[in-house]
Order: structure tokens, then sequence, then C-alpha cells
């Protein structure tokens, strides 16, 4: 529609991003670096997530990008995992985006259905202090970049101690009203695991997980597809606790006190993590040196642990930089938490399980 | 004089002439028909290449039977009520006499069609939520001790049906008795009709193109629904094509997508088909009759 | 085609469908004069007499209270839009402008690139949606007419046809479209969100059309030709201007339909053709900030003046095409 001259003024362009807030913010933690300027005046394009996670992304990691590089990063935030891949996989080899930040499984589709470039970890310096097992996923195409962390969270008015395990959710004293993960998402399938733990089976023996999930049905108020809609519920005193959900899901409302809203990582079973990852398509619009430079920047220690601090996920380097300040927050996991606690889903074996568990949760719970 | 005038059997010729301009556009439409059709016969990783009925086969599941006939059935429901609902407030705007109110009834009326059901769904929250104010309203009369489930379930689902396809039926039942004249109820009431008398022996039978019209859109809208069960279903409300969301969605299966999608689709347009035969000849009297 | 009854400047003034055909024997009463209707069962508390075709109190209140039911979330969104706190409180505690101001703010503040994403987003949606609008009713009138008034081999498949867009499930719609357009040798990009739309929005306008059509029956036509018109212009000057409500109504929903529509849009857009659904989507998907309810309010505003205008044009009275 004749508005391409718009785009070159322009210095984060993209679907509803930040607030004025994040245009504004200042940079200090980056200091410039006189040899990174070689980047200056190219275009990385870049498809990231529609929530806050996304806006995070933009401000932590792009902002500094483009602070420290010179170059113009333009983002399309329209993405939630699953509906994007099915575009991308459509697109075929139409040329898009040069990065893209999505979850693990989707990364796995779009590796399989041929479209990714595998990386090649030479050319990403930051990822030494990455620890093995959350340098790559997707069959190495695609690399970790930030952990997605699942919590219980609860109502700090009614529940007056965090819960130290998952069995809570069946404690129908502390939790007369809870909410569950819906079923589509992968959160759903660690929850089944965790009931057929605790029901003395795993994984692969699984029936008494969907036997103990039943045992629920009745105290569900809703599948929490929509975070706001759960914070509501929280704020309103119509709920009492539910999980696995990552706080990273609504960072402002768990800060405002009004909500009274809780959450905690410190179950003794542990908690459940999905590796979100980079990755690079084979058609790529734009320079792939500028690629390589915007991951391995993600991975940088700084900007790690302001991820870390500001979106409550958890960060992949074992060096992330996590000030002592925000260390006193139960939400913001540091790397040896993480080393401790964190528990990785196996991508593939669920993907066998997938659609069935699906339909089974489904019929669970529907009323 | 002309030799020829337009009776009801013209020229097949000419009838395809009308149609051309909306071939071109059903074009496309056919050809994304028929896209869906040879995948749903494929296999997942092989659209194109692989056949196989699986998708079909899988379909046949108790699973997707109910969520059928959950479909079919709050589809129909809320079709229903949309139009018993909409035949009151048709009948006052095609009354009204100042062109003023008449917008303001317009545009009131497609209000919630014009909002962002993501939005309206706050709404429906701060209203009917468990900590609502029409549940606080009963608590502070005593009448209930604990919150009664308005949302996130079946009928939070139908009433969102009802509320977003509202305008769908209002539309054509306001024109349809816009369209019955004046002096029609002015004869009947001149020999001796009452209001009520009037309204259901003259205006409903006359109306009634514009009625079934409404209720056809109101059906086939909200079979195919699928925001509405999500938001104000908390996912409990397994309708089909929420289902078939999920196939393309996490799972990217796309043959079971697509033969889900087909399933739907033709099992809608059986139920509408059989519908139009049926009002059909009821129509077709009327029309003789005019 | 003449209305023969008695008092003409009265009936003149409202609209007519099949017009006063039956009627012309029987004495229409003006409007001066009192109806007989004493003592009769079914009339309500009235302390003036109503007039048949007049509304009564009961089926305009009952209406009123359909209606408000209808908007009541919607109410309650504008008035929280309005809110002091920037939860969703409601009653809210206090009220203040301040979520417009920051609406208002990313419209005016140069260097927020939500300026231009929305500015050029709702450029698009107007563009795309009057396009739509047009070419649907252009499109569904003839067809509608030959749906009605002609018997033709192919025209059950016809009609199913017209009915399809409505059941097809969007996603997957979306992603068949997607699919076909990508594998055409040219390159589309407005005209792909159109194409969508118009198919999306087709069997509104022709479902309405058609139940004008149908109220108005063959014999006006017939009349007209015998009075002289070819066929074509029969159809042009006499059936078409009495269709107007329902073509009216068709266009309206062809319009709002393609404003607000988000699935297949999703599939079809990419980033420099996007729609005001799109750029909201985002928005709302994050922690909530009642700025959201703001500018859904003037998204509302902007669709209230587009059918305003319409009904003035299209509506009774208004200009005839």
């Amino acid at each position: 529609m004749g508005q391409h001259d718009l785009n070159r003024r322009q210095f984060i362009k993209s679907v509803g991003v930040a607030s004025v807030a994040a245009a504004t913010m200042s940079m200090p933690f980056i200091r410039a670096n006189a040899s990174d300027t070689r980047f200056q005046g190219k275009t990385l394009r870049l498809l990231t997530w529609s929530d806050d996670t996304g806006l995070a992304a933009l401000r932590n990691i792009a902002a500094t990008f483009e602070a420290k590089t010179g170059a113009k990063v333009i983002a399309d935030r329209t993405g939630s995992t699953s509906e994007m891949v099915a575009k991308l996989k459509a697109g075929g080899d139409r040329a898009q985006y040069d990065v893209i930040t999505l979850a693990g499984v989707g990364a796995e589709g779009l590796a399989s259905a041929g479209l990714l470039e595998k990386p090649d970890l030479n050319r990403i310096p930051n990822i030494v202090d990455v620890p093995e097992k959350y340098r790559t996923g997707a069959n190495g195409h695609g690399i970790g970049y930030l952990l997605w962390c699942n919590s219980l969270v609860y109502s700090t008015r009614t529940v007056k101690e965090a819960p130290t395990s998952y069995a809570a959710l069946w404690d129908k004293d502390m939790a007369p009203n809870i909410f569950l993960p819906p079923p589509n998402w992968t959160e759903a399938m660690d929850l089944i695991i965790i009931a057929a733990k605790l029901a003395g089976g795993d994984e692969h023996n699984i029936e008494p997980g969907f036997k103990k999930l039943a045992e629920l049905k009745d105290r569900v108020v809703t599948l929490g597809e929509n975070p706001n809609q759960i914070a509501e519920l929280f704020r309103t005193g119509s709920l009492d606790m539910g999980g696995l959900y990552a706080p990273a899901f609504f960072p402002n409302q768990i800060r405002d006190p009004a909500y009274g809203l809780g959450a905690t990582f410190g179950m003794k079973e542990g908690f459940y993590t999905d590796l979100m990852q980079s990755v690079m398509p084979k058609h790529r619009p734009g320079d792939t040196d500028l690629a390589y430079a915007f991951i391995n920047h993600s991975l940088d220690p700084l900007v790690q642990g302001k991820m870390a601090e500001d979106i409550y996920n958890g960060p992949v380097n074992a060096k992330a930089i996590i000030s002592a300040e925000a260390r006193k927050s139960p939400y913001i996991l540091t790397p040896e938490q993480i080393a401790d606690k964190a528990i990785m889903h196996d991508n593939a074996f669920l993907a066998t399980v997938h659609e069935e568990w699906i339909r089974r949760y489904t019929e669970i719970f529907s009323s | 004089m002309r030799s020829s005038s337009p009776k009801r059997s013209s020229p097949t010729l000419r009838a395809w002439l009308f149609l051309t301009p909306s071939l071109l556009f059903l074009a496309v439409l056919i050809a994304a028909s028929l896209l869906v059709l040879r995948m749903s016969v494929g296999t997942k990783g092989a659209e194109w290449s692989g056949f196989s009925l699986a998708s079909y086969a899988q379909l046949l599941q108790p699973y997707y039977l109910k969520s059928l006939l959950l479909t079919l059935r709050l589809a129909l429901i809320s079709a229903l009520i949309a139009v018993l609902l909409a035949i009151p407030v048709g009948y006052t705007m095609a009354r009204l006499q100042s062109p003023l109110l008449r917008r303001i009834f317009l545009a009131a009326v497609l209000l919630p069609l014009l909002v962002n059901l993501l939005l309206q769904s706050y709404g429906w929250l701060v209203i009917l939520g468990p900590a609502g104010m029409l549940n606080q309203a009963l608590k502070g009369l005593g009448l209930i001790t604990r919150p009664v489930m308005m949302l996130y379930n079946e009928n939070g689902v139908l009433m969102g049906l009802v509320q977003t396809a509202f305008p769908l039926a209002v539309l054509p039942i306001a024109s349809a008795m816009r369209g019955v004249s004046r002096s029609y109820e002015e004869a009947a009431a001149t020999l001796g009709a009452s209001r009520f008398q009037v309204f259901r022996q003259v205006i409903l039978p006359m109306s009634l193109p514009g009625i079934v019209t409404g209720a056809t859109l109101v059906f086939a809208y909200n079979a195919s629904s699928f925001v509405v069960p999500l938001l104000l279903g908390g996912r409990r409300v397994p309708m089909l094509a929420v289902m078939v969301h999920d196939q393309i969605a996490p799972l990217m299966n796309w043959p079971a997508a697509s033969a889900a999608g087909v399933v739907l689709i033709v099992t809608t347009l059986a139920i509408m088909t059989l519908s139009e035969l049926f009002t059909g000849r009821r129509r077709r009297r009327l029309e003789a009759s005019q | 085609m003449k209305d023969i009854s008695a008092s003409g400047s009265e009936l003149a003034r409202e609209d007519h469908g099949p017009a006063a055909k039956n009627v012309s024997n029987v004495p229409v009463p003006s409007r001066a004069s009192s109806l007989p209707r004493g003592g009769r069962k079914g009339d309500f508390m009235k302390t003036r007499m109503l007039l048949p075709g007049e509304t009564g109190r009961f089926a305009s209140t009952l209406s009123w209270i359909i209606l408000l039911l209808a908007v009541m979330p919607i109410l309650t969104m504008i008035v929280m839009s309005f809110s002091g706190a920037s939860n969703l409180d409601f009653p809210p505690a206090s009220y203040s402008l301040k979520w417009y101001q920051a609406a208002w703010h990313t419209f005016v503040s140069p260097d927020s690139s939500d300026v231009l994403s929305l500015g050029k987003a709702l450029s698009t949606s107007l563009w795309v949606s009057c396009l739509t609008m047009i070419l649907a009713t252009l499109v569904a009138v003839p067809a509608s007419y030959a749906l009605t008034r002609c018997e033709f081999r192919g025209k059950a498949v016809a009609l199913q046809l017209m009915s399809l867009p409505l059941v097809f499930p969007m996603v997957v719609l979306g992603l068949a479209l997607l699919l076909i357009f990508d594998s055409l040798p040219f390159h589309l990009d407005v005209s792909r969100l159109v194409i969508a739309h118009v198919i999306l929005a087709l069997p509104f306008v022709v479902k309405n059309c058609t139940a004008a059509m149908v109220s108005i029956g063959s014999e006006v036509e017939e009349a007209a030709q015998m009075l002289g018109a070819s066929p074509t212009r029969a159809i042009i000057d006499v059936v078409v201007p009495l269709m107007k409500s329902g073509i009216l109504a068709g266009m309206l929903l062809a319009f709002i339909v393609s404003f607000n529509e988000f699935t297949v849009t999703y599939f079809l857009y990419n980033i420099d053709v996007m729609t005001v659904p799109i750029w909201m989507y985002s928005r709302t998907v994050s922690s909530l900030d009642p700025t959201v309810f703001s500018f859904a309010v003037l998204i509302v505003l902007i669709d209230f003046a587009l059918i305003w205008a319409l009904e003035k044009l299209v509506g009774e009275g208004g200009v005839s095409f």
C-alpha cells in the first residue's frame, strides 16, 4: 500500500509491540562494542511470541542487539507456537523470517517438515556456557535460549504456605477450587505424568495417571487457556490453586499484590521445563552472519539474566548474571536451582502419545 | 409488446449468466474444498502422495461422535433460541418510524458482532463469573451459598453462541417483516383480529422466509464455531471445530483435521438441506399466494 | 404499479414489500379514525388506542430488554475502559480517562511503532472491508435472482455452494486458501484477503437477498414487463429497490464479517498487509491492559459511523442504485 518508506524510519517495527515504557527504557547493561558495528544498516526479520515473553524478548534481546550492532530488527509478534507452526509449514519455502523463537514441539514439527537449517554451533561462541542438555533441541535444529518453567500457582490469601508437592492439588481442604492446563498444551502432558508418578506409575505406565486425574474433576473450575481470565479468577477469590502453569504468563499480575497470586517452583518432585528454541529457516531473507550474531546475543550472560528477571523464565546460560536483589524473589530462577530441580520432558516420546493423551484428558474434563 | 415474459422456468443459460460473477469466487472455494478432500485421505507427513482412510476411521470413535452430536445439538438449540428472541426485536425494528431510532436500534443489534470476542468474554466474566455481579446479587439475596457456575460449561457456551449469532437472526427477520405491508395488518384489524392474532396469523407466516433464513444462518454459523467454546467453555465443551483446530495446531495432523472438517461440513449441509426441503413446500405455497 | 389504497399519502411514506396487490378492494381506514376494537381479549394496557402496524409497548419493551441482555458484556467493557484501576474490578473503584490517553498516545507519539502498525492496519482493514462489501453485493444480487426465480440444472448444487463458506471450519479454510494462493505463480497481497473475505461474506449477502426477493412475488416483474420494460430493466428498476432492506442487511453483514475476521486472515496476512483484528490479537494476549478496551471502543465507534452512513445511503428512503 505504498507505505514502505515508513519502514526505514522505524527503529523496531512490530505488531503491537512493547508499550511506550519499552521504547524509552535505558539499556545501561549493554556496552557498545566497536567491532560489532559491521551489521550497521542490515535487517533481521524475527518471528516471536504474542504474549509477554515476546514483549520481553523484544525489550531485552532485540532492542539491546540493535543498540550493540546497529542492525534493525523487524519483529512479527503474532505467534503462539501452534498456529505459527501450521502457517510456516504451509508457507513452505517462501522466505519470511531469519530467526524464529518457539517451543520445542514446534521446532520439531518444522524440522521434520524439512524447513530448518541445522545451525553450526561453532558460530555461536556463547553456547559453551550452556549445559549440554539445554544447548540444542529438535535433533540439533534448534538452539535453546530460555527455559519455560512451570510452577504451581496458588492464591496467597487462601493458601498460607507455598505447597511443597504436587499432591497439594488433590488436597480438598487446601485447594477447593482449582484450574488445570488445557488439553492441547504440553503442560497437560506433564501433569498426566505427574499424576501417574503420584499414583505409582510413570510415563510408560500411564493408566494410574488418568485415574488419579479423574479425581480432580469436580473441583476444576476451568482449563486455563487464557492467563488473564485465570489471574482475574484468582483476584476475585474464585480460584485457590492450579498448575502446571508458568508465572511467565502473568508477570505483571504476580507483581501486583491486589491479585494475591503466588507461584512456587519448590515442589519436591521437581518442576517441569520446556526448552524454548531459536531456529533458522532454510530460506532466509537476510544475512546469515546476522542471524548467528542474534542467536549468540540471546545467550549473552547479561541478556539471559535480564530476561529471567523480567519475565520469570529460566536462563539456559549457566553463567547468567542475576542480581542479588532478584535472587530473593521466588519466581526468578537461578541456574543453580535449574541444575538442581528442573525436569525436561522427552519431546520425542510425547510426540508418540500426544494425540491419544489429549483425547483422554479432554474426555475426563469435558463437562 | 414483449414476446416472452419471465416465468419460473427461465433458460438455464440466463441463470448461469447471473451466477457467473459469484462463480469466480466460488471457484476458489471449490478448489479449497477439493484440496481439503484430498488432504483428508492423505497421511500425516505425506499429505499429497499418501492414501489412507485412517483419518475417517478414526472419526468413528465415540469421542468424535459425541463431539459431533454435541456440536449439532448446541447449534440447533442456539438457532431456536436466537430466532425466538429475534422475532420481537425484528418486529420492533421493522415498525420503527423514526429513522434516528432505527439506526440506533440497528447499531445496537449489531454490537455483539462488532466487538472482539475475547474482550466480550471479560465482560461475561465480570457479569456471570463465579465472583461476578449476578452471583454476588444472588448471594446477597441469600438464595445461594456457593456460586452458580454459569461460565466454563455448556450453558456458558450456549449463551455465547446465542449472543454472538443473534444479529444474524435479527436482520433477515426484520427485513422480511418490513416487507409485510402495513395494509395487511390494518386489513386484518378491520376484520376483527386482535393485535396478537394479527401478529400470529398475518405477520409471522408472511415473514417465514426471513425466519427460516435467520435460523439457518445461526445454525450454520454456530456449528463451525470454535472461538466461543474456547473462551466461554473453559476448554471443557469439545465442539467439533475446536477438535479440528487442535488437529491443525499442536498436533499438525492435517489429514485428521481435514477429515473432521469434511464430516462437519457434510452433516451441517445435510441438515440445512433437509430443513429447506421441509419449509420449501410452505414457501412455494406462500409464493403462489402472493 | 400503483398503490390503489385510499390513504395514499400515509402509506406511501412506508415501505411496501408486496405493495397493495391484494388489498385494493378493502377499504383501508385512514389514520384519523379509530378502529372498532372495544372489549377484545389480547389488547393490553393502553391509554390510547394503538393502530395496527405500530409497535406495542409489550413488543418494544421486550425488545429493549433482549437487546440490553445481548449487549451487557459490551456495556461492561465500555465502563471498564473508563476505570481508574488496571484490573477488571467492576464497578470500578475510580474513574479516569487514562486508558484513552494511553491509546491516544500510541496514535500521536512519533517513535512508537504502534502508531504506524495501527494506522496501517486500520486503513488496510477499511479498504479490504469496503471492497468486500461492494464486491459481495454486486456478486450476490444477480446470484440470488438466479437462485430464486430460475429453475435450472445444478440449482441444488449452487444453493449448497452458497452455504458452504458458513459451515467450513475456518481453520481448515484458512490453511487451504493459503496453500492455494501460495501455489499460484503470481503474488497477491491485498487481493487474497479480499477474495477470502468475499467468499466468507457471500452466504450472508446471498441469503438476505434471497429472503428479500422471495417476499417480492414475480408478478411485480411481470407487471413491469407488461408495461413495456425489458427483463433487465424490470429487475433493476423494480425488484432491486423493493429488496433494499434485504440488500442493506447483506451489505452490513458483509462489512462486519470482513472487518472483524480473524482466523482465515491470520493464515493469509503478511507483515505489510495486516488488519485490525490481527493487530488487536497480540495486544489482548499479553497481560491485561485496559488500553485494549479503549481500542475496542474506538473500533466500535468506527463501525457505528459506517453503519450509520450505509443505512442512510441504502436504507429506506436512501439513494436507490
